[in-house]
């Protein structure tokens, strides 16, 4: 995986070298969105352990999980606090991770400078090492006070057990334990209308990196230069060249497409026994893959993300999808990735053949129109579906061996002959039913019961034949786009936008297509804007 | 083993254009997931009961070469508690395995028992005496000796592999159960770590009756397993191309069920601590295509008995100790019973006739590419 | 400035410890407990507690597993003796290990995958129990205790390939080391605070200070959310203040009667049997005593060489040798001595519930892990070994479910009780038996 990762970057290196926008509209005035305190996500976590202490230290624990608020756990992360149990995991995470930078193992390769006396204080060489640390884990230049005091709280440590790396590491987790770090808390700068730099910083390194700032962003930060176009804009290329792109789009799609199920999600054994732990590692993988892979290494067209033929599959994926893909390593290597082109005419045509979609919005045991259809609606053109109500009888939808009803279609029609469910199901249904080729883990299928499957439906009043045009549909929606803008745009800034940002969202929408609706040049074009770091006046408590 | 049948028609094209060699109007691959002597089970093939279990062909055979009846109670007792946990020292433990071990005697010497299995006296262990058992008339003859087949009535069965080893408890396969015998217990310990083997039926059109191609190849790769730790199916596999890994006969299929013509050789590499390679000579095979996708078969000919012997003697005192397993009697009941290809010098046969039965779910098949064969 | 007051916290701190025991006198019923007698009166409850027990060659394919999955199950057939703490019970099936590609050795490559979560138990890897230890164990006199009732010193724990904790194989011998001379009263007075502790606090406190700072131009509502994250701040300071004083005593502790008999040390069943149950007693009163946090039981090794008196035949043996009876469906001797260790585990929890702490039971205060060597034996099949767990960590776990989990990986149940039992892990187990996904649907 790593060397194919770096396969990609060094395309997007060089895809990315200039990224001038199309066409230089004025960027609509906005009234800003709200400041939300976000907490960080267990990605961005340890996301940050790896780039401040490096890939030796693993972090162990539990996180509390986010809420999904309009489609994004993004927007979650801007609802939770930290519980007492929370608490007491993130302080545990905290002393396991500093116990870890001061173990002999990791010692002599990740501290700056040894100790004059092991069993002593030795204020220097703290002061080397939390000064080297604390500006990265609270995302700004740390004051020497706030250094002194971490340096008094590692000395009085050091003494108190006669050991100065157990003091180190006490002190050390208290830095990771702080709401400094847990919590990315906005500033307004002077002015009251934007936020200040160090804001400025994290809001770039989180939308584009999915982590804190690098040192050379908070530099740049605290010497004014994110305050002015030009240096904002320099700060933005490197971003978007850096191969760290990768992991803000990985994690902006993880989120959008709620690969967070994946976790819990389960087959029926004896309906889908390939179905096993490997599988949905690697289905979501795949979707990773060719979303990377079409945005950014070919800086393909977002909307032909629906209709490509080319994907990446692992044998095991090949079992599922019942596709020869052989090993291409020795035997006892892990398998490996293997670029896959469908033929022309195959019925695999596009992310929503995937089975991190098809199988993911499935039952364990069997498929739903509905579900698929209720989530291509939220998930790809932000639309919302309304629950079911309460008192509805499924008990013709779930009886898959039903003689009558055989296929989905016949029973989802037989069930929404009843009044109330008819409505809801002209939503869905018509769309997901023409998934029904593919089962409840991903595998092709022609007929259900004996009887052929019929992939016929419409959406917003365009009629199709099969998934193929389904795909060709969903490509032209035109909602496919300007829903992509908004939720990423939600994503970077926290809040959904109101009404003052509008225009702006609009102007987004625009350029986009003007952009051919390549994603880097949407990311640009937001983390480049004045709209981005805007905030509405907003009551503060005292 | 249940599955839904696969969905081939539309693959069959995707498979067309990736492989490079022209393929025939269809073609059907399968990894097989179970191999195993073919046991037929029958209440009564035994009439003389089932070979005695180790503590007893320990006595008889102590008894036989002379140990005392004082000496066979210590060595047993000594056993008994050398079991780890036992009340004897792991000094005693390792003694009574040694004399178990070298309980063969060669100018009234100590042997080992199963390198040297002539120098434990013959036992005539039990063995099946029955009409039935799976195979083929490998020799053209139906004398007194050979059995009928119980699925195909085809007479004058040459198994007297199955003969010899028929009446050992844990080679019995069971009600519930076919797969339960020591070779399903090899298979299920080794599958995984064993280089698939994969079954191949070539023809026009495999559902009508006809002449077809049936190939039987070892794999680059394992066979991973499913959910339900059943080989899962669909998998693909590349073909080794080494030659002494491809049996290829011609076949004829009627009523679903595909027989091979002529007998040829059948030469698969298995493990090196059980059989290390199967050569069957003079083999035939039948398989049968199952309507939910999968396949079974028997394969039949004549395997050298020394290397079936080997599985036995390879496991030594674990065969017999924690099996139950008579080693030096199942020794002397293969060589009394090989029916083949005698020792010009000896005039002793060196091969008996045996049969396997195999199961496989469908997979796919590549060819290796030339720069994987380099790279092995 | 926190580093001041973290300056006089030090002073503080010197005069309250100063590397000596403070001894606290104490009237002897002192309101340290709380009305129920199962926490201390300010609410923290009696640490939970974790125990392996393992039994070899498992139970009969298709007759242990119940019928129905979630709360409520059904005990089948062959566990049917448990019946009467089925509430306390989780039963696991259709766990697997994964090989990998990696040859299996029957009998060593289950115990393996379980106790370490690698197919080959690498040479580095601790065992689970051993792993829970370094996180639980270490206040404790005992950092783990092993006993094993088959006569030989076996047994899984492990703190890497080379250092084995080897098992007391004789329950005399056990008494002699847990309540023998250098065995100290948990209700004595003397008590010696951890610095440790204390430090670990006074870097919250520094934390805390923080809160004026960070409050400033905060909105309303996430005001609310930060308030809530410096009452969490609080409440882990307070518990770490607690940890400062002097524990409560144990009520439920008392010195088991000298046992002078033992059966013969051995792998005949009943001699094994006899000396589980003076183990399960003993064990039961050490933990109660606050003397160990982990422990390690094995009724009999994997490959399991229990024989009847008088036979050499062992349990072993006879899985392979024996045919499936076509009435029943089970081998019928295999099937015997499998209900010896239904028959052990009964007599197990018998003795851990039968210590009563406040209105719950000591077994309710631990996590036992139950595993064994094969699923189907006669094949010594790697899938669908029979896992179970018995009793709630102290509350942190939900029992008397059957999950049937068709497929996954048994590290699946001991990265389960690993963070039942309050470790921060994310992930256990390498290859195909890596997981992070515990039983989320137990842990409370």
């Amino acid at each position: 995986m790593r060397h194919f990762r770096n396969l990609l970057v060094s395309s997007v290196c060089l895809a990315l070298g200039s990224l001038a926008p199309a066409v230089a509209a004025p960027e609509p005035p906005t009234t800003g969105g709200d400041v939300v305190i976000r907490r960080l996500t267990p990605d961005q976590y340890q996301r940050i352990v790896r780039d401040v202490f490096g890939p030796t230290i693993k972090v162990n624990g539990r996180f509390e999980p986010e809420p999904r608020v309009n489609g994004l756990l993004a927007l979650g992360a801007g609802k939770v606090s930290v519980s007492g149990a929370g608490l007491a995991g993130y302080e545990a995470m905290a002393r396991d991770i500093a116990d870890q930078v001061v173990s002999p193992a990791n010692r002599e390769t990740l501290l700056p400078c040894t100790p004059k006396e092991a069993r002593a204080a030795d204020d220097a060489c703290a002061r080397q090492v939390l000064g080297a640390v604390a500006n990265l884990i609270y995302r700004r230049t740390v004051s020497e006070g706030e250094l002194d005091g971490l340096v008094r709280n590692a000395g009085a440590a050091a003494g108190e057990l006669k050991d100065f790396h157990a003091g180190l590491s006490l002190s050390l987790a208290g830095l990771l334990v702080s709401p400094e770090f847990i919590f990315r808390k906005e500033v307004p700068a002077g002015s009251g209308d934007r936020i200040d730099a160090f804001s400025k910083a994290s809001r770039l390194s989180f939308f584009l990196w999915d982590t804190g700032p690098d040192s050379e962003l908070l530099r740049a930060a605290a010497a004014g230069e994110l305050d002015d176009q030009k240096g904002l804009a320099r700060q933005v290329d490197r971003m978007l060249a850096s191969p760290r792109l990768e992991d803000g789009v990985r994690a902006y799609f993880t989120d959008m497409l709620g690969f967070d199920a994946f976790h819990t999600l389960t087959k029926d054994a004896v309906l889908h026994p390939k179905f096993y732990a490997d599988v949905p590692k690697d289905a979501a993988e795949q979707t990773m893959r060719t979303i990377v892979d079409h945005l950014l290494v070919r800086r393909g067209d977002y909307r032909d993300l629906f209709t490509t033929r080319n994907t990446f599959l692992t044998p095991v994926l090949g079992a599922v999808y019942r596709v020869p893909v052989a090993e291409t390593g020795a035997n006892t290597e892990p398998s490996s990735w293997v670029a896959h082109e469908y033929p022309e005419g195959d019925p695999h045509v596009g992310l929503l053949t995937h089975a991190s979609f098809v199988a993911l919005h499935s039952h364990p045991g069997r498929t739903s129109p509905t579900i698929r259809g209720k989530a291509l609606r939220e998930v790809f053109l932000c639309q919302k579906v309304p629950d079911p109500p309460g008192n509805v009888d499924f008990t013709v939808v779930q009886d898959t061996g039903n003689a009558i009803h055989r296929t989905a279609r016949e029973r989802l029609k037989a069930h929404a002959t009843e009044a109330m469910c008819t409505g809801c199901h002209k939503i869905t249904d018509p769309m997901g039913l023409a998934l029904e080729n593919f089962d409840a883990s991903g595998g092709f299928r022609r007929d259900e019961n004996g009887v052929a499957i019929d992939t016929s439906g419409e959406l917003d009043g365009v009629k199709f034949t099969n998934v193929a045009g389904l795909s060709k549909v969903i490509h032209d929606h035109p909602a496919l786009t300007s829903c992509l803008v908004k939720r990423v745009y939600a994503y970077a800034a926290g809040h959904q936008p109101g009404v003052g940002e509008d225009a702006f969202v609009k102007y987004l929408t625009t350029g986009f297509s003007e952009d051919r609706y390549q994603l880097p040049a949407l990311l640009r074009r937001i983390a480049t804007s004045d709209a981005f770091y805007r905030i509405a006046k907003q009551e503060t408590a005292k | 083993m249940a599955m839904k049948p696969p969905v081939r028609s539309a693959l069959l094209l995707a498979l067309a254009a990736l492989a490079p060699q022209p393929a025939a109007a269809e073609t059907r691959s399968f990894v097989v997931s179970w191999f195993t002597a073919a046991a037929y089970l029958e209440e009564n093939n035994c009439p003389h009961g089932l070979n005695p279990d180790a503590e007893a062909f320990f006595r008889r055979d102590l008894a036989a070469v002379g140990e005392s009846q004082e000496q066979i109670d210590a060595i047993l007792d000594a056993r008994a508690g050398a079991v780890v946990g036992g009340s004897g020292t792991p000094a005693a433990a390792a003694a009574a395995a040694n004399a178990l071990t070298f309980r063969g005697r060669i100018d009234g010497k100590p042997a080992h028992a199963y390198a040297f299995p002539g120098s434990v006296p013959d036992a005539h262990i039990k063995t099946i005496e029955s009409k039935w058992a799976y195979g083929f008339d490998l020799d053209g003859k139906t004398g007194a000796a050979s059995f009928e087949d119980p699925d195909t009535h085809e007479k004058g069965v040459d198994n007297e592999y199955f003969r010899a080893i028929g009446c050992h408890g844990p080679e019995r396969p069971s009600a519930a159960d076919p797969n339960s015998t020591m070779w399903a217990y090899a298979w299920h310990n080794l599958r995984q770590s064993l280089p698939a083997w994969i079954v191949t039926v070539e023809g026009a059109d495999l559902s009508k009756d006809g002449p077809v191609v049936v190939k039987f190849e070892k794999a680059m790769e394992f066979a991973p397993l499913d959910v339900n730790s059943h080989t899962m199916a669909d998998k693909t596999f590349r073909i080794d191309p080494d030659p002494r890994w491809h049996n290829e006969y011609k076949a004829t299929l009627k009523s679903g069920q595909i027989t091979t013509d002529t007998p040829g050789g059948f030469r698969m590499l298995y493990d090196s601590y059980w059989v290390p390679e199967f050569d069957l000579r003079r083999a035939r095979m039948r398989l049968t295509l199952n309507p939910d996708g999968t396949v079974v078969g028997i394969v039949g000919g004549y395997e050298n008995w020394r290397s079936l012997y080997f599985a036995y003697a390879s496991f030594g005192i674990n065969a017999e100790d924690q099996a139950g397993l008579d080693v030096p009697g199942t020794y002397y009941a293969l060589k009394r019973l090989a029916d083949a290809d005698p020792d010009p010098v000896t005039g002793e046969n060196t091969r008996i006739s045996a049969a396997f039965r195999f199961e496989g779910v469908p997979a796919f098949t590549v060819p290796l590419r030339t720069s994987q064969v380099r790279d092995r | 400035m926190s580093a001041m007051r973290f300056t006089s916290r030090r002073t503080v701190l010197r005069g309250m410890m100063g590397g000596t025991a403070v001894t606290v006198g104490l009237p002897l019923l002192d309101c340290f407990l709380n009305a129920n007698g199962n926490a201390l009166a300010s609410g923290k409850p009696l640490p939970a507690v974790f125990g392996t027990w393992f039994g070899g060659l498992g139970f009969s394919q298709g007759f242990w597993e119940p019928k129905t999955t979630g709360a409520n199950y059904t005990m089948a057939q062959q566990l049917v003796p448990l019946e009467p703490f089925r509430k306390k019970i989780n039963v696991f099936s259709g766990l697997k290990l994964y090989s990998d590609g990696k040859p299996i050795q029957p009998h060593a490559t289950g115990p393996a995958v379980c106790y370490t979560g690698d197919v080959e138990s690498a040479p580095h890897l601790a065992s689970l129990d051993s792993l829970i230890a370094d996180a639980v164990g270490q206040d404790t006199r005992f950092r783990s205790l092993e006993v094993a009732c088959h006569g030989a010193p076996d047994s899984f724990s492990r703190r890497s390939a080379t250092v084995r904790n080897p098992a007391e194989p004789s329950p005399i011998a056990f008494y002699a080391r847990v309540f023998g001379a250098d065995f100290a009263d948990p209700n004595a007075a003397d008590f010696k605070p951890s610095p440790q502790i204390m430090l670990r606090k006074s870097v919250l406190s520094s934390v805390a200070e923080q809160r004026q700072r960070f409050m400033q131009d905060v909105g309303v509502a996430d005001k609310a959310r930060l308030d809530e994250y410096f009452t969490s701040l609080r409440e882990l300071e307070n518990q770490l203040q607690l940890q400062m004083q002097k524990p409560a005593p144990l009520e439920a502790c008392s010195v088991p009667n000298k046992n002078e008999k033992e059966a013969p040390l051995g792998s005949v069943v009943d001699d094994a049997m006899e000396n589980h149950r003076l183990f399960a007693a003993l064990l039961a009163h050490t933990v109660a005593c606050g003397q160990t946090r982990v422990f390690n039981l094995m009724l009999s090794s994997a490959q399991s060489n229990f024989r009847e008196t008088g036979s050499a035949d062992t349990f072993h043996v006879v899985t392979h040798e024996e045919g499936t009876d076509a009435v029943l469906g089970y081998q019928p001797k295999t099937y015997w001595f499998q209900q010896q260790t239904v028959e052990a585990l009964r007599v197990f929890l018998m003795a851990f519930d039968g210590i009563k702490e406040g209105p719950g039971t000591l077994l309710d205060r631990c996590l036992i892990f139950n595993s064994t060597d094969t699923g189907y034996a006669k094949l010594h099949a790697i899938d669908n070994i029979p896992l179970m767990t018995f009793g709630s960590a102290a509350g942190r776990l939900k029992t008397g479910y059957h999950i049937a989990a068709t497929g996954d990986s048994v590290t699946r149940v001991g990265l389960t009780c690993q963070q039942a039992m309050g470790m921060q892990v994310g992930r256990w187990g390498s290859g195909g038996n890596q997981t992070n996904k515990p039983f989320s649907e137990l842990l409370v």
